[in-house]
């Protein structure tokens, strides 16, 4: 029976040309919305690299409530502005329900095919304050490699209908088609995965992601794209000004890492990344150091706008000099349907 | 990685049948320019045949016009054209005075004129007894027939006297041999004694031919005829 695949050696490089023909070489727009700005960025493939497209910021106005109807429709503008003046390539955006609209938490359950649902719903009723009726249960398997005889550990998440509602309709008014309404831990692996740990050695290296927000710092820890811990601490950089808020910091952070290792004996943490902007609050990376340092784990500053190879950024919508945005989440939200070879060689740079 | 997405199903699935009823309003919308743009086309169409009928109709109408008068024309050039042949046919094509004298010397010794009567006489040919096959050809039979029946011929009646029946046989055989007459014929030729002497009375019929070809030369030859004397 003749071979169905070409085997011929020139075949390979032409069936290359042709897949590269119809490859999607950019992603969706990842969308981030808070309170206080709305922040977009579109990345793209150019010669195999990851590549900036187009991306902007714009603050909200101070003095609105956080997600009443006039910051929804100063949202709503925003995005069109955003829109209208970088130069984006599609419509198609993906967007995060901020950390502290999605109520998470960890169990220990051995999932079965009949039972799993009755059990996630029943823990997200008991995380929802109001009716589980219009709430949106996911669950994410963490440590996934476990053998499936074992009980797992989930991470149910759970947030409440009217507010993914309301971000739906800020895109809808602007025009935009949204692919997906995704959380914090998915969007930091991405970024992990896809821009810090491309190289062969970072397949199998545990990293403990820090991305800090102004009122959250999200805790990740996962291997590749398997997603081992995560967590919510309610205290973000806007905190870190008041005394004695560094080393409470540090001691969430270290209470996170501490659980992390009794429940999970396997594997040991072996790398800190912080996701955030190189110029953003030092009292925060002074934390990270010193609990890198406590623990002897080399700790990286992961800034996305770095990592990125962008030459005209500035062009493209985005100041990249002195600011003190972090993309992280933007980025990260964008990549969210790539999928890189594992042989790449990471080309963004690192700093350490 | 577990792919994790709060967009809820009741959004997808309304986008989906927004899109849905766009794309079958679109399709609807297509469809009914492609039937109006169609319909446009055949209008447009329809008024350029129109318009071109009318002027077809027009151009009949005139060429029709054209066509009466072209056939009054030639009904009045064929009134005309018998008017003429009436005429040239009333004017006698040979003067008198030239057939006399012909008849005269064509004269034998002994041989006198009584009598000579020219008369004109329609010919009446019996038609052919042709079928015609179709209208056309009936027409055209019936026009030569009309044609046919207002031919007219010269006939002269010739009496005279002679003294025997060899003069009237030469004077036949010299009036044949003219050129200006045909069919000549005896009628009769009797006995008749005048003062006891008895002479042949005789009656001669001839006809004029339709087209003499005479000269000039045979006029003078027949005005200037010098009767050859044999001396007795």
């Amino acid at each position: 029976m003749p071979a169905l695949i070409s085997t011929h050696p020139k075949a390979a490089p032409m069936e290359n040309k042709v897949f590269k023909l119809f490859a999607q070489n950019t992603f969706p727009i990842g969308v981030e919305i808070t309170a206080k700005f709305v922040r977009m960025a579109q990345l793209g493939l150019a010669g195999g690299q990851i590549r900036l497209v187009a991306g902007g910021s714009e603050p909200l106005p101070d003095g609105i409530e956080p997600y009443s109807g006039q910051w929804q429709r100063c949202a709503i503008e925003a995005v069109r502005s955003i829109y209208s003046t970088s130069p984006f390539k599609s419509k198609n955006v993906v967007t995060v329900m901020p950390s502290s609209d999605v109520f998470s938490k960890e169990i220990k359950e051995s999932l079965s095919e009949t039972g799993s649902a009755e059990i996630i719903n029943a823990e997200a009723k008991k995380l929802l304050p109001s009716s589980a009726e219009g709430a949106l249960v996911k669950h994410i398997i963490l440590n996934e490699n476990k053998n499936s005889s074992d009980e797992k550990d989930i991470l149910i998440l759970a947030t409440e209908k009217f507010k993914v509602e309301r971000y739906l309709a800020i895109f809808e008014k602007a025009c935009l088609n949204v692919k997906a309404v995704t959380v914090w831990p998915i969007v930091l692996v991405n970024c992990c995965v896809n821009i810090f740990g491309r190289r062969k050695t970072d397949a199998d290296t545990v990293v403990l992601l820090i991305n800090a927000t102004a009122t959250d710092c999200n805790i990740a820890i996962c291997r590749q794209k398997n997603i081992l811990f995560a967590k919510v601490i309610p205290f973000g950089t806007s905190a870190l000004a008041e005394p004695d808020s560094a080393e409470k910091l540090v001691s969430e952070i270290e209470a996170c890492i501490r659980y992390f290792q009794t429940t999970i004996r396997t594997v040991d943490i072996e790398r800190i990344i912080l996701l955030a902007n190189k110029e953003a609050d030092q009292k925060l990376t002074q934390c990270v150091l010193a609990v890198a340092k406590k623990h002897a784990l080399p700790a990286h500053v992961g800034d996305v706008l770095v990592a990125i190879a962008n030459s005209d950024a500035y062009r493209r919508g985005i100041n990249s000099r002195g600011a003190k945005d972090d993309w992280t989440t933007t980025f990260g939200l964008s990549l969210s349907d790539y999928s890189p070879r594992c042989d790449r060689v990471a080309t963004g740079r690192n700093q350490e | 990685m577990d792919r994790i997405d709060f967009v809820p199903e009741d959004y997808l699935q309304r986008k989906e049948s927004h899109r849905a009823n766009f794309f079958y309003l679109a399709l609807v919308g297509i469809i009914a320019a492609a039937a109006l743009s169609a319909f446009g086309v055949i209008k447009v169409r329809q008024k350029a045949v129109e318009r071109e009928a009318k002027a077809i109709d027009e151009r009949m109408a005139i060429v029709q016009q054209s066509i009466k008068q072209i056939e009054s024309l030639q009904s009045q050039r064929q009134e005309m054209m018998k008017t003429a042949l009436l005429a040239a046919e009333l004017i006698e094509p040979v003067p008198r005075s030239i057939i006399l004298a012909l008849l005269t010397n064509a004269l034998p010794d002994g041989v006198s004129l009584v009598r000579v009567e020219i008369m004109q006489k329609k010919l009446q040919q019996t038609p052919a007894a042709t079928k015609a096959s179709n209208q056309y050809e009936a027409a055209k039979i019936a026009a030569e027939r009309k044609t046919q029946n207002q031919d007219y011929v010269t006939e002269l009646e010739i009496e005279g006297l002679a003294a025997s029946d060899i003069g009237v046989a030469d004077y036949i055989a010299s009036l044949s041999g003219a050129k200006l007459l045909e069919n000549v014929c005896l009628v009769h030729s009797m006995q008749k004694e005048l003062d006891n002497i008895s002479y042949r009375q005789f009656k001669l019929t001839a006809h004029l031919r339709s087209s003499p070809a005479i000269t000039n030369e045979d006029v003078d030859r027949i005005r200037n005829y010098q009767p050859i004397k044999s001396g007795i």
